[in-house]
């Protein structure tokens, strides 16, 4: 039960870096027309006279409490309603993302693994060491200057059908996709060296059925530690991706909220993204126990004990 | 029942790494017939291991050549044979008991699912789930686990269970030959007996043919017919159970291994172990491996390489019996 503390950390530390950087909200929402007498008006209003701590104590109160996460400055509509428009949106380009990375990325993996040293090995590695080093953003652009603006297969910006999804899927996947290749390759690699291995050939057992069922599911443990993790950064570099292609996610909502002092609507998301990332942790510590026998046995273990 | 189950010729192993080579299996050759049992006896890293996985073609790829030998199995060379056939011949006709239990087992399997899949790999055709599950529970209560365990992960058993899983595992399809790699080597004394006296008894009963490899001659007196001394990847001297245990000449090697064995008699302050290391596998030197050990060594060993002396079933790799195991007249003139 991490989710708390963590949830708490991350909300302190965002509410400090925007509290100490420069400019306030009453300035942002009055424009450059505002005098000095309605911004100090304003911050009053706000509550941006009262020192650090006190506003951090009154807004964790309201977000707890009252569970009011406040009016977004911006819009003058409550963060949560802006939140549950948006957040689907970022969920299903994350989900996607993550599929295509670990659709692609695993099985090539995995091969590359079976046929080391072979092209099948030697080409995959050295295309996901490209991928890994470039960076998402310029891939991003890359892919939609060549397919959006070039080829026109699919729209440059916004999210009108299932084609707006395709780009920034492959966008957004294709780092994580060369990091679990490289991740399945080195986990299937010390996995079919293990004795086991050798004791399902020794039964006559077809290749493939070494491969994608004795090996495959012991390999699998620590992939998906790395998927959950990618799940995380997938769903905060979509800050990036979502500019860039101009879906309207959580992403480049918290990027135009930071840029607008638009503190509620800002802590808002961070609390819920973190939360979110939290919860995907806790799952795939489940989904770590349904695999591996060793640990479920843990689990029920303790239940017992508990019980 | 004496026809022959299996035949090595001229067998040699080696291990290909980028620095080195390693001379594992040096030209061996040995003979099995139907129902017997061959015992190898050897040090450790003498290739026993390596010779075994031959006859299954499972050594890993890549790094290990067969640079030569013939591995003829009910008539057919094994070494010539398709993934395929091998398959076939694997779990179901030649079945292997692996040295680490611990090990051998996929952590992420039940034991009942792993004991399945050998029968459905050869067996499914030819008979229902229900009847290979069936099978799952005979073979189990054969080896003395509760057919009710099948559920449980290879965790949550003990070491000592663990081989009896795995021997349940080889047994499962009925094979014609059974290796047994150093069954009981990882296992507690007090097991150890349990575990081999129930392999002794399942192969009497099921008249298996058996490679038995060990580095203990107290299981080979008990268990085998013919034994096979190996040393640095040779077959320094072999031949019947009786060969190895009552006739007087022997290979000093072997002397030595016997000399090694702890004695209930004689009072000894530790065991007796021979002087020195296995040479270097990576090397390959003219003379006899065991020339720099030998207590008997002559000049001729480091020179040259000895050839068998054969007397009926028992064989010996050394100089000292040039003219023959029977012929006490060299042995004299050394003195
Ligand atoms: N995969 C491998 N790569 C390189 N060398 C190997 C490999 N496997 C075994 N060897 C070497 O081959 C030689 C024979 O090994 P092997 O495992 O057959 O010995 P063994 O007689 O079974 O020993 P033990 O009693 O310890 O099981 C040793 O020198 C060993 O170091
Ligand atoms: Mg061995």
């Amino acid at each position: 039960m991490l989710i708390i503390p963590i949830t708490l950390g991350v909300s302190f530390i965002v509410f400090a870096i925007l509290a100490i950087t420069p400019g306030d909200p009453a300035t942002m929402i009055l424009g450059i027309g505002g005098t000095q007498e309605e911004i100090d008006r304003i911050n009053r209003e706000l509550g941006y006279d009262q020192p650090f701590l006190k506003r951090y104590a009154d807004y964790l109160y309201k977000a707890i409490v009252k569970q009011d996460l406040g009016t977004s400055y911006q819009f003058k509509t409550t963060v949560w309603s802006n939140i549950r428009q948006r957040l689907p949106i970022s969920f299903k380009v994350t989900i996607l993302a993550l599929s295509f990375a670990s659709a692609v990325g695993i099985p090539i993996g995995v091969l590359s693994a079976v046929k080391q040293y072979s092209l099948l090995d030697t080409i995959p590695t050295i295309m996901a060491l490209f991928l890994a080093a470039i960076p998402t953003f310029w891939l991003g652009m890359m892919l939609m200057l060549l397919f959006c603006l070039e080829l026109r297969w699919f729209p440059a910006t916004g999210i009108s059908s299932w084609k707006s999804y395709v780009m920034p899927t492959i966008g957004l996947g294709m780092p994580y996709a060369a990091q679990q290749l490289r991740f399945a390759r080195s986990s299937m690699l010390e996995t079919i060296r293990q004795d086991y291995i050798r004791t399902a050939r020794a039964k006559g057992a077809p290749e493939n059925i070494v491969i994608w069922k004795h090996a495959l599911k012991n390999a699998l443990l620590p992939i998906i530690t790395i998927i959950g993790v990618n799940f995380s950064l997938i769903l905060g570099g979509a800050v990036a991706t979502e500019t860039l292609f101009s879906i309207p996610g959580l992403g480049s909502m918290v990027v135009t909220g930071i840029k607008m002092k638009d503190i509620p609507m800002v802590m808002g998301s961070i609390i819920v993204l973190s939360i979110i990332c939290s919860f995907v942790i806790l799952v795939v510590d489940l989904l770590y126990a349904l695999i591996d026998p060793r640990i479920k046995a843990k689990y029920t273990k303790r239940r017992r004990s508990a019980a | 029942m004496t026809e022959t189950i299996l035949e090595v010729k001229d067998l040699e192993v080696q291990y290909k790494t980028e620095l080195e080579t390693v001379y594992a299996v040096n030209g061996i050759s040995f003979r099995l017939n139907e129902g017997e049992t061959l015992g190898i006896v050897g040090e450790t890293g003498a290739g026993k291991t390596t010779t075994a996985l031959s006859v299954l073609r499972l050594l890993p790829e890549r790094v290990s050549f067969i640079p030569k030998g013939e591995i003829y199995f009910q008539g057919q060379n094994l070494l010539e044979m398709k993934e395929n056939e091998l398959r076939k011949i694997r779990g179901e006709k030649i079945a292997m008991i692996f040295q680490d239990p611990m090990t051998s087992l996929n952590p992420v399997m039940t034991v009942g699912e792993q004991i399945l899949e050998a029968l459905i790999f050869h067996r499914a055709e030819k008979a229902e789930k229900a009847e290979l599950e069936k099978r799952v529970d005979e073979v189990l209560t054969m080896v003395g686990i509760a057919a009710d365990r099948k559920a449980d992960y290879p965790h949550q058993f003990s070491g000592g269970m663990k081989q009896r899983v795995v021997i349940a595992m080889a047994l499962a399809c009925e094979p014609e030959l059974l290796i047994a790699d150093e069954p009981t080597t990882a296992l507690d004394v007090t097991i150890q007996a349990q575990v081999l006296l129930m392999i002794r008894n399942l192969r009497d009963r099921l008249k298996t043919a058996m490679i038995m490899i060990t580095h203990d001659l107290g299981i080979v007196a008990q268990t085998c017919d013919n034994v096979a001394v190996m040393y640095a990847g040779e077959l320094i001297e072999s031949g019947t159970a009786e060969d190895i245990f009552c006739a007087e000449k022997h290979h000093p090697y072997t002397e030595g291994l016997f000399g090694s064995i702890p004695s209930l008699r004689v009072y000894t302050e530790r065991l007796n172990p021979i002087a020195g290391l296995m040479p270097d596998p990576t090397e390959r030197n003219p003379g006899c491996k065991f020339a720099p050990r030998c207590p008997k060594v002559m000049a001729i060993c480091r020179s040259s390489h000895p050839e068998d002396a054969v007397e009926n079933t028992h064989r010996i790799k050394c100089h000292l019996y040039s003219d023959g195991i029977t012929d006490p007249r060299k042995e004299e003139e050394r003195l």
